[in-house]
């Protein structure tokens, strides 16, 4: 990476040894990959090189006397490098030395003892001793900042938190100003930090020169026990190292060799794992007696259960079961089969969730299978990105960076097409602000003039199913019609056409996630058949990249908790599948599909829902209006709710189970890439409440059926989905609906897709989260903040239709004006219960509360 | 209807400006008068580039306004597609860029080896009595700042200084009096001139 690599091969000698190297290679990497020893302070393969350090250097004996930094000197043809002579020794000595003078020696207390790439090298080196007498420059610790602590007397200037805030996190909140001793680390005009909080900078420091408060421990390193995990935020499926002490706590790291994140970490997958230690979570199952929820034994909650729903299923009563995109894959495929074949019920689904559709309505009506056709190595490697929807910085920050390092280090062009501003902008090479909803006329007006200019793509799929009318259909495309719509100038359109016919690889990304206006799964069909287009004329390699909000909705979809899916993609309208599923459930299902979340509400309004079972969702006060959670919750005949929390949802349940979150699982989770990813428990959950799958066992075991766990249950679910995902064939065309003209905003857009530091349920129960960005708060643009007369602090009123929410106003100057941020979920009622529907944009009337 | 979400109204977390690019609230500064601005954009539209244009700009910027200030950079690095940090990293890292404004003549004196040796510093004691100010100072009538250099590149006319680009040579302390002294009231007698110009051109005019 970084190096400007051939396939050609030259020669060089390192210690005596000719070895193969690839022209233009890195010097230190190619001496690594033959295990050669070279001690580094500032290199980090994430980054270009740097040469600050000089503890890689090594001896050139070609004709080029000196030392050279490995870490900075491509290889050459007949190079003859020694790595261990008593003169690189020695420089490195020197180095060390120079480094130890102005830096405080407190090893024995220090936070990172035990766990210093300098005290290392400082003892394997023997550089303890100073080399002249000297007055260390005194200069404060730094604790202005929320969360990390800076400590400059500690600082080797080593560059590396720098240049990761700038090169892969595309932030740049901290700078090296000055020069020679007075050179330190900085923010502008020393102003607190007022970042990402992704971490980057304390999890790359080599010293405890930054050190993030929250982690600071009495425990060293060595007592502790890091177990490496998949993330549960987002569906990047981030790979992390979350230490502990007897149960507890202690910090969160990420290894840089490990995939897909090689080290990366975001601002919840780092501080989000206190929601562990929330003592506000429920231990004990709770029952409702008397109208009133009371704490029992697990043996009466699971009981109450196992009656309501034999009760139910005797009535004729229909039981719904919805579960959520945070179920493992484990989890998700128990509850389905609970459902199914236990219960006797149809009605499973995930419930609104961001992303699912767009896999099962989308990726699948257009390739045969519910799964991204692109990976994240996909992304990495294209020459255009185009990005849809929603700002990857918001919902999928290793995404985010992946796009930064790839414009920033390999010249990748980016083109953004939402309406929902996030910070990328300013990395785009275009940026389309396209009116809310109207990304798929963007991409139909793309595909028309790519037809336009490319006769040969229609002649080579003139005969596939339904590309006539298909194309055809596109006829009402004009480049007028598509600009008006999407409110974006033609040249702009001109533009991206030329991108995407010019580019070899192309990616296009479609963020999912709640609160994003628009039909995904529509945007999506419009996204995999261009891509259909631009593969049959010239574009290799790429594909279509479906970002779920949350950690697992292509895992949920994989497992089948989806009212038309069995699992393994079947759909249940197909015999043989069925036939394969009962084979191997030995017990048969109802062969009909189910119904989708709306439609249970809907049936649950009627008083045609015996029970309401949710595991890990809680729709009333966040869900949008046009569902009627609170009204369809307060109807059901008996609700069941899982959840850690004692949520809105959850005080009007029957039963509630406590469950395990986050670090307290074990199972998998399938990134957005498809590919399956561990989840190891890292920390018992308080009061040794179980995961969601164990109840379902529990509660079949009470209805007279068994359900499989342990080995047996990954047998069964690898019998019946496949890992990883074999990409389909785009199969058919059809013919897409007529541009739809949106009307302009009189008022302000409710914007409550997820934010950085939120995205849902969990988030707002995490100490850290809440102190970096509050939940309650609504976020607007300056210039609108002048225009209504709003202060940062105060209160306003957010009304849309008859209904209104009181909020904290701040000002964010990312925030695109006209744009009014919200979060989906919230404690109490939340912004999202403003919409009627999150898949319409909601205008909203914005006023200061006098 | 009304609703107050839980905590909203009671949360007493530190407010913080929002967005990630220190973006919520501007850099305390002075006033920047928009004419800079626009000579700024005007500069960036006759030369055309990326961010190497930084350090001609600061330049151009150093030289025009006598100063970097802070608002300044924070325009400048938003122009190249920069964080107002990092430009501030090259602003401090080199000494001919200041951040604080300088006087209109800039009192430069040598202290290379030669001047050193003819005893420049009598000549930096004789400024700093005369003028108030110390080194890298600048008088309140922003008149004259004085610093110390390394070596000017006269060193057979040394002990030297340069009054903004003229070097002056072979100085004893009670020239460099003269010298200073000639400057200022130079500038206050064009001062008091403008001053006369202005109030007649009021009388006239309105």
């Amino acid at each position: 990476m970084g190096a400007t690599s051939t396939d050609r091969s030259v020669k060089i000698t390192v210690d005596g040894r000719e070895v193969g190297a690839p022209a233009g290679a890195i010097l230190l990497d190619v001496l690594r990959r033959l295990g050669v020893q070279v001690p580094t302070l500032c290199h980090d393969e994430r980054l270009t090189p740097y040469g600050g350090c000089r503890l890689c250097v090594v001896a050139r004996r070609d004709g080029r006397p000196g030392l050279v930094p490995s870490c900075s000197t491509p290889v050459q043809a007949g190079m003859i490098v020694e790595t261990d002579t008593p003169e690189v020794r020695e420089s490195r000595l020197r180095q060390l030395q120079l480094l130890v003078l102005d830096h405080r020696m407190e090893c024995p207390v220090c936070e990172r003892r035990g766990d210093c790439r300098f005290q290392d090298l400082i003892y394997e080196y023997g550089a303890d001793e100073e080399l002249l007498p000297f007055d260390r420059v005194s200069r404060p610790r730094d604790e202005k900042s929320p969360v990390i602590v800076r400590d400059p007397e500690k600082c080797i200037l080593c560059g590396k938190c720098v240049r990761l805030c700038d090169e892969v996190q595309g932030v740049a909140a901290i700078g090296v100003i000055s020069r020679g001793l007075e050179a330190r680390v900085t923010t502008m005009l020393e102003q607190p930090l007022d970042c990402e909080f992704c971490g980057q900078c304390v999890n790359s420091c080599p010293v405890a020169a930054l050190v993030a408060e929250p982690y600071v421990s009495e425990v060293p390193v060595w007592l502790r026990r890091a177990t490496s995990t998949t993330c549960s935020y987002c569906s990047c499926g981030c790979q992390i190292s979350v230490e502990t002490y007897e149960g507890s706590l202690q910090r969160v790291t990420s290894d840089p060799d490990q995939l897909p994140n090689r080290g990366k970490l975001c601002v919840k997958g780092w501080l989000g794992y206190d929601v562990s230690a929330n003592p506000e979570r429920v231990t004990q199952p709770l029952l409702r007696k008397n109208g009133r929820l009371e704490e029992v034994g697990w043996d009466e909650a699971l009981e109450a259960t196992a009656s309501a729903l034999r009760d139910a299923s005797a009535a004729g009563g229909p039981v719904v079961g919805i579960g959520s995109a945070r179920l493992t894959c484990e989890d998700a495929y128990l509850m389905q089969r609970f459902m199914r074949s236990v219960v006797g019920t149809p009605h499973v689904d995930v419930g609104p969730v961001g992303g699912e559709r767009a896999l099962v309505e989308g990726m699948a009506a257009v390739m045969g299978r519910p799964h991204s056709t692109a990976t994240f190595d996909d992304l990495s490697s294209a020459d255009l990105v185009l990005v849809l929807r929603g700002d990857p910085t918001r919902t999928h920050p290793l995404v985010k960076t992946e796009l930064v390092q790839g414009i920033r280090q390999r010249g990748q062009q980016l083109v953004l097409a939402h309406a929902l501003s996030g910070g990328l902008e300013r990395h785009a090479a275009l940026y389309l602000p396209v009116e809310p909803a109207t990304e798929e006329v963007l991409l139909n007006g793309v595909a028309s003039q790519l037809l336009a200019r490319r006769p040969g793509i229609a002649s080579v799929l003139k005969d596939a199913s339904g590309f006539g009318s298909w194309s055809a259909s596109l006829d009402a495309y004009t480049p007028e019609v598509v600009s008006s719509c999407t409110g974006v100038p033609r040249e702009q359109i001109e533009d991206l056409v030329d991108r995407v016919t010019t580019a070899q690889r192309v990616v296009i990304v479609v963020v999912g996630g709640v609160g994003i206006p628009g039909d995904e799964s529509i945007v999506t069909r419009a996204a995999a058949t261009l891509m259909a287009l631009l593969e049959t004329d010239h574009a290799r390699g790429g594909g279509v990249l479906v970002l779920g909000e949350k950690a697992n909705v292509q895992g949920v979809v994989d497992v089948g908790l989806y009212p038309s899916l069995l699992p393994g993609h079947r759909s249940i309208d197909d015999p043989d599948a069925r036939k394969r599923v009962e084979d191997v459930w030995g017990a048969s299902f109802p062969a009909e599909a189910g119904w989708h979340a709306h439609e249970s509400f809907k049936q649950a309004l009627n008083g045609n829902v015996g029970v309401l079972y949710l595991a890990g969702q809680a729709p009333v006060g966040t869900w949008p209006r046009g569902y009627m959670a609170r009204d369809a919750v307060g109807t059901a005949d008996f609700v069941v709710v899982h959840d850690a929390f004692l949520t809105q949802t959850a005080r009007m349940a029957d039963v509630v189970f406590p469950i395990a979150v986050l670090g307290e699982r074990e199972g998998s989770l399938v990134g957005a890439d498809g590919v399956r990813r561990i989840v190891r428990r890292v920390q018992p959950p308080p009061g040794s409440v179980p995961q969601d799958g164990q109840i379902f066992g529990e509660l079949a075991r009470r209805l007279g059926k068994l359900l499989p766990a342990g080995p047996a249950l990954e047998e069964e679910i690898t019998r019946l989905v496949i890992w990883p995902h074999r990409r389909g064939v785009a199969r058919l065309f059809e013919p897409v609906r007529p541009p739809v003209h949106r009307t302009r905003w009189s008022g302000i857009l409710l914007d409550a897709s997820p934010q950085l530091f939120h995205s849902g349920s969990i988030t707002t129960h995490s100490r850290l989260l809440q102190e970096l960005s509050p939940s309650v708060a609504v976020r607007l643009a300056p210039s609108d903040a002048a225009r209504l007369g709003v202060k940062s602090g105060e209160m306003v009123r957010v009304k849309a239709g008859k209904r209104e929410l009181l909020l904290r106003a701040r000002l964010d100057q990312t925030v695109r004006p006209n744009t009014l941020v919200v979060l989906w979920h919230g404690k109490g009622d939340s912004a999202a219960t403003l919409m009627v529907d999150d898949g319409q944009p909601t205008a909203v009337e914005v006023r200061r509360s006098q | 209807m009304s609703e107050q979400p839980d905590g909203g109204a009671s949360s007493t977390a530190a407010e913080r400006p929002g967005g990630f690019f220190g973006s919520g609230e501007p850099l305390p500064a002075e006033a920047i008068d928009s004419e800079v601005l626009a000579e700024i954009d005007a500069w960036l539209d006759r030369h055309a580039g990326g961010q190497e244009r930084l350090i001609p700009l600061l330049h151009r910027i150093q030289e025009d306004l006598g100063y970097v200030p802070f608002p300044v950079q924070d325009y400048v690095a938003g122009k190249l597609g920069m964080s107002a940090i990092q430009v501030y990293g090259v602003v401090s890292f080199y000494h001919f860029f200041t951040t604080t404004p300088r006087g209109e003549h800039q009192l430069k004196v040598c202290m290379g080896t030669a001047c050193f040796v003819r005893q420049g510093q009598r000549l930096v004691d004789t400024i700093r009595d005369l003028l108030k100010i110390e080194v890298g100072e600048t008088t309140e009538d922003r008149l004259f700042s004085l610093e110390q250099v390394r070596c000017l590149g006269a060193c057979g006319l040394a002990p030297a200084m340069m009054v903004n680009s003229e070097v002056h040579g072979n100085l004893t302390p009670k020239n460099v009096r003269k010298l200073v002294t000639r400057l200022r009231t130079r500038a206050r007698k064009a001062e008091r001139e403008a001053r006369k110009a202005a109030e007649a051109e009021e009388g006239n005019g309105v």
